[in-house]
């Protein structure tokens, strides 16, 4: 905020809500609309979070500065404007806008500059704390296992849903109920089909840890018990060479290239933390930098391997628990 | 009581009625072309899937459309290829834009300033604003500044459903009830919430749910507001988020959950005991609640105003307090959206909800609570369909283990 000269960020995003706050809110599929969930004040470093209850809400964020849910503008830009420093604050960054809420507060503060807090917020997400990824690699350790669980129940004449079931239960009961992405079990949208023996099958998935994202992807032979990613697997490790501290989406494109499989459909990489973050390779020209996280999926003759990185000082770290699955 | 798979909605004949509703507004006016970032806007009038995800991951692979004014046809971008409806034109389907991206939200921009002779052929109607397409939209359409009226009319053309949507809402619906059956099968002392949630999703899932939409709520309320989590207002507090607590013999646990099938959302509400039945405080409490539905229900038809509703549940109450949550409503309605317009009973006071007059197609979920501070309370919800003479409850479950 100091960089960017930023006074306060108003934010919508449930990522970057939980990164100011930590607090634990209801989980919602899907985009939302952007609405005022957390303010953070530069001058007084308080954070402000739309909550109705101090349940799930660190304890260093106190009662009062939480504020209700509301369906009345007038009332949540009053209570805005009751925020100690806000009503000062010359630049406020914020994270998404409706053309409605672009208006209220442009009318409630209007000496104040809306700017992408976005891009602030997405700055300091990038590289990660080691608590962030002891975060990530406990969610991969949940997919992990989850994963394991639904490979080894997997046989002839279930249906891919039947799959996808499976996976979301065994991730409940290892304690996490929110997806970061409902997984592929054969289809990205798992359907009827009926799984036929020794056909080969894409299994990806990812969960929220936390907030944290843990996500891969096996490629397995209906009715075998070990993972069968084959190819994959050999450019997957030559993508995770090319991870290093200066590389860029190209550097991945040309380890992808050298392997003469075609491009994927998918993007080859993306940021991962408090879900998807950039870059996103590949459009992104984002040089890697020590302390990001990565997704990197390699995919060759249908088969195909996704796994988590870490950008070290000198080059990159498989994020896993255990490399086997099945 | 498992009950039969309701009959089917014809998907085809629901996405061209949509279309012709949203291009019928539109012909109206001096607006060029309709710009839809938001997830269940694009969702109504494409038709189109996406991978269900968190918001964080959704934002970046989000479908776009645009509706120019005047071409029968959505021009829909997306990352989602195998989500789009098999009728939808070739021509009109593009590959997806990163909108949170510079380069995205510049294609999109470029996209619309052709197609619109750079912003000058009437105005340009825009629902959300990702910032990169703010800064794409204010360098290069500065003209055609977009306000809030794509949000007034989406909500318009939505507010109706077509029978083909109440199908849609109703077989959402039967999905959720029918995976209650197990989870409240396997409710006892001593189980998770998390096993909960995981069995729910598990028979959804079966049961042929596109998504889940919601994260399963499985709250066991105190007895009095002071027993419970911190509230802000001082008001009762609800919902929570489930965690790994294991469930006790006697917790009063309020349920609310809600999946997706072809679009449309469910929205299940219960209230259950662990492991024992009501006791007569508690059976009073329903018995409460089905009071405030029934009566709220008697005055639905077309012509009502929200006020009609939140009178009714105000007089069945009897107490001179309000039958709902204070922080939320009434009735909200439910679409594409698990909870959409119309909300009735909410903080924007008697004269909002007067504004508001039942017409036919209108869905609404009514979701009263009978609270008695000392002794806790039911909540349930009920949805509605209003037809030309009266209702249609599009919601069938039953209360157990209370008495109905």
């Amino acid at each position: 905020m100091t960089r960017d000269e930023v006074d306060a960020l108003i934010l919508g995003k449930e990522a970057n809500v939980r990164y100011v706050s930590g607090a634990r809110r209801l989980w919602l599929a899907g985009a939302r609309a952007f609405a005022p969930s957390c303010v953070l004040v530069h001058e007084t470093s308080d954070v402000h979070l739309l909550s109705i209850t101090d349940d799930g809400v660190p304890g260093d964020i106190h009662l009062q500065n939480l504020y209700p849910i509301t369906w009345n503008p007038a009332n949540l830009l009053g209570r805005l404007t009751r925020i100690p420093g806000l009503a000062a604050a010359r630049r406020i960054g914020v994270d998404g806008l409706t053309p409605l809420m672009d208006a209220l507060l442009s009318a409630t503060f209007p000496r104040a500059e809306l700017v992408d807090g976005q891009a602030l917020m997405l700055a300091a997400r990038a590289r990660k704390l080691s608590a962030e990824v002891d975060c990530i690699r406990a969610a991969i350790g949940l997919a992990q296992r989850a994963l394991a669980q639904v490979v080894g129940a997997t046989r002839p004449g279930m249906r891919e849903r039947d799959l996808l079931a499976r996976f979301e239960q065994c991730m409940a009961d290892l304690g996490t109920t929110t997806p970061a992405f409902e997984g592929t079990f054969g289809h990205r949208f798992p359907s009827d089909r009926v799984l036929a023996g020794g056909e080969a099958l894409v299994l990806d998935v990812g969960v929220l840890v936390d907030g944290y994202q843990g996500c891969l992807a096996r490629t397995v032979n209906v009715g075998e018990r070990e993972v069968s990613t084959g190819p994959a697997d050999v450019l997957f490790d030559a993508l995770a060479a090319a991870v290093r501290p200066g590389a860029t989406g190209s550097d991945l494109w040309a380890a992808w290239d050298a392997s003469a499989a075609p491009r994927p459909s998918e993007p080859a990489a993306y940021g991962v933390g408090l879900g998807v973050e950039p870059p996103i390779i590949g459009e992104d020209v984002t040089e890697l930098l020590p302390g990001m996280t990565l997704s990197l999926r390699a995919e060759v003759d249908g088969r195909v391997r996704r796994d988590s990185v870490l950008v070290t000082d000198t080059g990159v770290e498989v994020l896993e628990e255990q490399t086997r699955i099945g | 009581m498992t009950t039969a798979r309701p009959a089917g909605p014809d998907l085809a004949r629901m996405r061209v009625d949509r279309r012709t509703k949203l291009h019928d507004a539109l012909a109206g006016q001096d607006v060029a072309a309709a710009v839809l970032l938001g997830a269940t806007n694009v969702r109504w009038a494409t038709g189109a899937r996406v991978v269900a995800a968190d918001q964080g991951r959704a934002s970046h692979f989000r479908n776009v459309a645009v509706v120019l004014n005047g071409d029968p046809v959505v021009h829909l971008f997306t990352h989602h290829p195998d989500g789009v409806p098999a009728d939808h034109p070739a021509d009109h389907v593009h590959a997806g834009l990163d909108v949170e991206c510079d380069a995205g939200a510049g294609a999109l921009v470029t996209f619309v300033g052709d197609r619109t002779g750079g912003g000058s052929g009437g105005r340009i109607l825009l629902d959300e604003w990702t910032m990169a397409l703010r800064r794409a939209w204010t360098a290069r359409l500065a003209d055609a500044a977009p306000g809030d009226a794509a949000a007034s009319l989406m909500s318009e053309v939505r507010l109706c459903k077509t029978p083909d949507e109440l199908a849609c809402i109703r077989t959402a619906q039967w999905i959720n009830e029918q995976a209650m059956l197990d989870v409240q099968a396997a409710l006892r002392p001593g189980i998770r919430g998390v096993e909960l949630s995981g069995l729910f999703l598990r028979r959804a899932f079966e049961l042929g749910a596109h998504q889940n939409t919601v994260d399963p709520i499985w709250q066991a309320m105190p007895d009095s507001v002071v027993a419970g989590p911190g509230s802000v207002t001082g008001d009762l507090v609800f919902p929570t988020v489930t965690t790994a607590r294991a469930l006790e013999r006697g917790d009063v646990i309020w349920v609310d959950t809600g999946i997706t099938w072809e679009g449309y959302d469910s929205d299940f509400g219960r209230t259950w005991i662990v492991g024992a039945t009501p006791s007569p405080a508690q059976q009073d409490q329903f018995r409460l609640w089905r009071r405030v539905v029934d009566a709220v229900l008697s005055v639905v038809r077309p012509g009502a105003t929200g006020g009609d509703l939140t009178r009714a549940a105000l007089v069945a109450a009897a107490d001179g307090r309000r039958p709902w949550l204070a922080h939320l409503y009434l009735a909200h309605g439910i679409g594409v959206d698990s909870a959409e317009a119309p909300f009735i009973g909410t903080d924007l006071g008697k004269e909002f909800d007067e504004s508001i007059v039942l017409t036919p197609g209108m869905v609404l979920v009514l979701e009263p609570v009978a609270w008695t501070d000392g002794t806790g309370g039911y909540r349930a919800e009920e949805i509605v369909a209003v037809t030309d003479d009266g209702f249609r409850l599009l919601s069938d479950h039953p209360y157990g283990p209370y008495v109905a």
